[in-house]
């Protein structure tokens, strides 16, 4: 959490100083892919139509332009969002994010299964449960990131007071004492492998 | 064709990285949030392209990456967790108010 909050900051830190004032809404409206302007037809030529037998390629160029459309309309309502909770050009929080892309999915899953009838089919199945993956798995390193911060900022952050401690908090032995164990632990071993 | 993708779709999800950078420009997201955002798009993608990819934007100054002052030794940072901003060519380019034919949907 504390990676994440610095990182937004170092990020703000390198906007532009001469930015826009807050309140206006992010430009994200205008968020198309380019439009290519395609060859014009010769109005003379009668249309000649494909030949292609497979109408599944248009199917498939509507559902593309339809899931566009439809993450446009979610980035619209994210950039609104983030303009409402932090201001243009303020530092945004990545960890709201993954929150809003958890409960998204959950919220997907929940509708797809529990409301609407129509059965979930595989390659939405395996988009949600790849995306959750991602999800437990940014979790996770969040996680393991916290856990180690609190491990070395353990027993309060105090240095220890003689060298020997810190090579105890190291190894779990210290150059001094243990040695007369080591020795010991060496001949038992000894010992059990001759028994053996 | 590269890793079994063609090159309209190479581009489309080179546009929407560029896109997807563009809603929180100036600030940056990480390679992680940038991937879990275009699995709504392309449910197959998979980190490795996201990861070309960002090289490729980069080099082609579109996209910069930004070291926090958490990272101490900035090589070392995992690419997943490592952040990406729009350059100011990047944001014009978002903008359509310049143009990449390598970039152009056709």
């Amino acid at each position: 959490m504390n990676q994440c909050l610095s990182n937004s900051e170092s990020v703000v830190d390198a906007s532009p100083v001469d930015s826009p004032p807050g309140g206006e809404p992010l430009p994200i409206v205008n968020c198309q892919l380019p439009i290519v302007d395609r060859k014009r037809r010769n109005a003379e030529k009668p249309k000649r139509r494909k030949r292609t037998a497979d109408g599944s390629r248009v199917a498939t160029k509507d559902d593309w332009e339809g899931k566009v459309r439809a993450h446009r309309c979610r980035q619209a309502s994210v950039a609104s969002i983030l303009n409402r909770t932090f201001g243009r050009f303020a530092k945004s929080n990545p960890e709201l994010w993954e929150r809003r892309a958890y409960l998204m999915l959950v919220g997907l899953m929940y509708e797809r299964l529990a409301v609407n009838e129509q059965e979930i089919s595989t390659d939405e199945l395996t988009a949600l449960s790849k995306a959750l993956a991602e999800q437990r798995r940014a979790e996770a390193q969040a996680r393991d990131g916290s856990e180690k911060e609190t491990a070395s900022g353990g027993a309060g952050g105090e240095l220890p007071e003689d060298f020997g401690e810190v090579v105890k908090q190291i190894y779990g032995t210290n150059f001094h004492a243990p040695m007369g164990n080591a020795e010991t632990q060496k001949a038992e071993t000894r010992k059990e492998a001759i028994a053996n | 064709m590269a890793n079994g993708r063609d090159a309209r779709e190479i581009k489309r999800i080179r546009n929407e990285l560029l896109v997807a950078l563009k809603v929180v420009y100036p600030a940056a997201l990480q390679a992680d949030q940038l991937l879990r955002s275009l699995l709504v798009l392309f449910p197959t993608l998979e980190f490795e392209h996201v990861k070309r990819d960002l090289c490729y934007l980069t080099e082609k100054r579109y996209i910069e990456r930004v070291a926090a002052d958490s990272e101490s030794d900035a090589s070392l940072t995992p690419w997943r967790r490592r952040w990406f901003r729009l350059t100011a060519t990047g944001m014009e380019l978002a903008d359509q108010c310049i143009r990449d034919p390598a970039l152009d949907e056709s």
